[in-house]
């Protein structure tokens, strides 16, 4: 989903790094003010993990290929600002050192994948979560993982369709064709995020119930959190 | 690495360690056996004869090190850039929280 130079409208790439820059500089804002250190380290091995899992391709449609993004676990887990600035670093560091993704497109690639793809299934997740009083807590993991994936798909090709005619093909071909295809990675985002989260929950419950986000999630799963 | 570890009271330096293999395990699945990466972009690109280019030289284009192109080398790199990533995150997170403590002691809200 990385887009690299040459495929967007300067007018798309500068909308992207303005929108990037705003949501950015209040997550520092944010984060900065709500950031408990022993969040730290988890933080950081998620931001390695993912970076890693995005190295894997999977075959998808029509012979197409499609990696992980992993916006939904940092974003559940970590909460949607750090989340934001852990797929911010995956993206910069993508970007500078191994040409995936352009540098003018970086601001779209944050808005797509560190933005969408963070905060569509946090917001889906503590909603229905919210809605359900914690039940089916697993299920919503999942709806919010597919969804979020397929948004972040479904607003590259936005991007890319209001990018004519430097990307030729308009909103009705890129729109479709990114969300088609992202939708099977988005089943695999699916089933790694609630692998991943379970995990944490079972193995760690004390760190895991210092993010808001998954405290439910610990009390129903049954294991002793301390703060 | 042992320093972060062992400030937390709840991911330990064990934790870290089977993080951290887990994603190398990741990375060697991506150079061995998902490594082909044939995106949607790419070929809508391909279609209509665009070429995706980027402005600024890496030094390790497409997760390719100069001189050592064989997977090996990918390997290598793709080890090492976890291990990086992961101390670049780990430095941000720090320096974020380290703002909440200061703004803690100084009683700012």
């Amino acid at each position: 989903m990385h887009i690299p130079d040459g495929f967007l409208s300067p007018a798309v790439a500068v909308v992207g790094f303005i929108i990037s820059a705003i949501f950015l500089a209040v997550a520092v804002r944010k984060v900065g003010k709500r950031l408990d250190e022993r969040m730290v380290p988890l933080m950081a091995l998620l931001t390695a993990l993912f970076f890693a899992a995005q190295m894997m391709n999977y075959p998808v449609v029509g012979g197409t290929t499609a990696h992980l993004l992993g916006g939904a676990v940092l974003g559940i887990v970590l909460g949607p600002w750090a989340g934001c600035i852990s797929m911010t670093v995956i993206l910069v560091l993508q970007c500078f050192l191994f040409a995936d993704g352009g540098i003018t497109a970086l601001g779209a690639n944050i808005l797509t994948m560190g933005i969408v793809g963070v905060f569509v299934p946090f917001l889906i997740y503590s909603a229905l979560s919210k809605l359900s009083k914690g039940r089916c807590a697993v299920v919503w993991l999942a709806v919010g993982a597919f969804l979020g994936d397929v948004l972040a798909a479904i607003v590259a090709g936005i991007l890319l369709g209001l990018s004519t005619p430097v990307f030729q093909y308009g909103l009705e071909i890129a729109v479709p064709a990114m969300a088609l295809h992202h939708s099977v990675i988005g089943a695999a985002e699916a089933v790694i995020t609630v692998a991943v989260v379970l995990t944490l929950v079972r193995v760690r419950p004390e760190i895991m119930s210092l993010s808001p986000s998954m405290r439910s999630l610990v009390r129903v799963s049954g294991a002793p959190s301390k703060e | 690495m042992r320093d972060m570890a062992n400030k937390t009271r709840g991911l330990k330096r064990r934790d870290l360690a089977i993080g951290l293999a887990v994603a190398f395990i990741f990375v060697a699945l991506g150079v061995f056996l998902l490594s082909e990466s044939l995106e949607t972009l790419d070929v809508q690109a391909e279609e209509m004869g665009l070429v995706g280019y980027n402005i600024l030289a890496s030094p390790f284009p497409e997760y390719v090190v100069p001189g050592f192109e064989d997977v090996w080398g990918t390997l290598l790199l793709g080890l090492a850039s976890t291990v990086m990533i992961f101390m670049v995150a780990y430095a941000v997170g720090k320096l974020l929280a380290a703002r909440l403590q200061a703004d803690g002691a100084t009683g700012a809200s």
